[in-house]
């Protein structure tokens, strides 16, 4: 939370911390999970579910200031984050960015006249993981090949977290491919959260070369990565399993059915992954609403029908 | 005897005021050729690695044991302590704070200008801008060359001259 307040005038980041506080007593979550700023509008915050809105209206220029501090004043270094539409900063936090594309060739090249941001605040949450990995694991504890599926804001990125933490510490190698920072919060070489002893981290690669990278060169039992879904990642994802380690990724998605019309449909249909887990907001983030089998099964069912699958 | 002697001490006081007159000149033309060094450096690892500006300038300064590398150390610095400030008035902080910096106005409008232009665009047009400056600053520094060997070895000879006029008017 400092490293964010750090990057926002001195007189928002005392609003922000008293309003923080309130909530704080009140609820017992500590901190904002949200801090929502748009040009000529009051700062919005959203905590313990709340949202709530603070007396301080962010002008154009102060958030072009802060927006250049969320860059270090260094486009150049976070273009390929900006074609995306956000950022990561140190500790893992994203910032959503909103304003006017500039667009060459039909890409995004950059983004002007900022007019809003979102700063979605990275936690972790040690032990949140510990019935799913009981759920996903073989006899022996090595974990399935699992996907985890949840719409945004559900914390599959957090669950999946934990899960590389829990597995590392029971000594599996695991390799996870941080495409956007956001899982271990890398900074300057080193995770911002506690990922286990046995974890490699390939930061700010792309999945679908970033998996196979670590594949051929770190021996890991596991590779994990957040939010696959793009044909090259399912390319990367079948030559992980054919060479015989163990994936641990993400989706975005409801049901398994929306596993099956995404990318990756076609892995998910084949029976490639030993388990898929559901999460649910209700009745809190990273609510685990339903683990099953590869073919959509629930466990519990798998179980009594198959007897010793699950 | 200490007619000699004073006369000796004269000569080198003389020789010695000419050779300071004659210093920054030679100091300013070193710092030149420093920066547009460090400048290069800076618009390589920028293109190599993509690290952010503060971080880039702090360590390629720290390595450079000369007024130029602490200049731009001192840069580095201001950026990564307050991310609100910006390269503008980091480049202005750390040009009026940097001691032994022997650069004329125009050499420090030109860092001033690169201060006010830095980070604001992709890697192609960083490298763009560096190279600008490393070519304004080389521009500097031929000027500044000519003024070493006219006016300096001008400075130091009359030094000289009036040590020996001293002299012979002493003795």
């Amino acid at each position: 939370m400092d490293e964010i307040l750090r990057k926002l005038p001195e007189d928002l980041a005392e609003e922000i911390r008293k309003a923080a506080e309130g909530v704080t007593a009140c609820s017992g979550t500590a901190g904002p999970e949200e801090i929502h700023l748009t040009a000529g509008r009051p700062v919005r915050l959203k905590q313990a579910g709340r949202s709530l809105e603070l007396p301080y209206t962010m002008t154009q220029s102060r958030l072009e200031r802060i927006f250049a501090g969320l860059l270090d004043h260094s486009v150049y270094a976070r273009q390929e984050e900006l074609q995306k539409g956000f950022l990561t900063v140190k500790g893992g936090s994203r910032v959503g960015v909103c304003g006017r594309t500039v667009v060459e060739n039909g890409k995004v090249v950059t983004i002007r006249e900022i007019s809003s941001l979102n700063i979605r605040r990275a936690r972790e949450f040690p032990g949140m993981g510990k019935e799913a990995a009981a759920a996903i694991s073989e006899p022996g504890g090595r974990p399935y090949n699992t996907l985890i599926l949840s719409p945004p804001g559900c914390g599959k990125t957090s669950l999946l977290r934990d899960l590389i933490r829990i597995f590392s510490c029971q000594g599996f190698r695991v390799g996870l491919c941080d495409e956007r920072s956001e899982v271990a919060g890398t900074w300057r070489g080193i995770p911002s959260f506690d990922l286990g002893p046995c974890t490699d981290v390939l930061d700010g690669c792309p999945k679908a070369v970033g998996m196979v990278m670590l594949l051929r060169s770190m021996a890991p039992d596991v590779i994990a990565a957040d939010e696959i879904g793009r044909e090259e990642d399912r390319e990367a994802a079948e030559t992980i399993l054919c060479a015989g380690s163990r994936l641990l990724v993400t989706l975005h998605g409801r049901t398994y059915e929306d596993a099956l019309r995404s990318r990756i449909g076609p892995l998910v249909k084949n029976g490639a992954f030993h388990r898929l887990v559901f999460l649910s907001a209700e009745p809190k983030i990273g609510t685990v609403a339903a683990v099953t089998d590869g073919e959509g099964r629930s466990c519990v069912t798998a179980r009594e029908q198959e007897g010793e699958r699950c | 005897m200490l007619k000699l002697l004073f006369s000796f001490l004269l000569l080198l006081g003389g020789t010695g005021a000419g050779w300071a007159m004659a210093q920054p000149l030679q100091d300013r033309k070193k710092q030149l050729e420093q920066l547009a060094a460090l400048l290069e450096t800076l618009r390589e690892e920028l293109r190599y690695t993509r690290k952010p500006l503060g971080e880039l300038a702090e360590a390629i300064g720290a390595r450079s044991d000369s007024a130029a590398g602490r200049l731009l150390n001192r840069f580095g610095v201001c950026l990564l302590t307050d991310p609100l400030q910006g390269p503008a008035r980091a480049m202005d902080e750390s040009l009026n704070n940097t001691a032994g910096l022997a650069l004329l106005e125009e050499d420090l409008h030109i860092l001033r200008e690169l201060g006010a232009e830095i980070g604001k665009t992709d890697v192609e047009g960083q490298e763009s801008l560096l190279l600008r400056t490393r070519s304004a600053l080389q521009k500097q520094l031929r000027e500044a060359e000519e003024l070493c060997s006219g006016k300096g070895r001008m400075y130091r000879g009359m030094g000289t001259a009036a040590a020996v006029l001293l002299v012979v008017l002493f003795l």
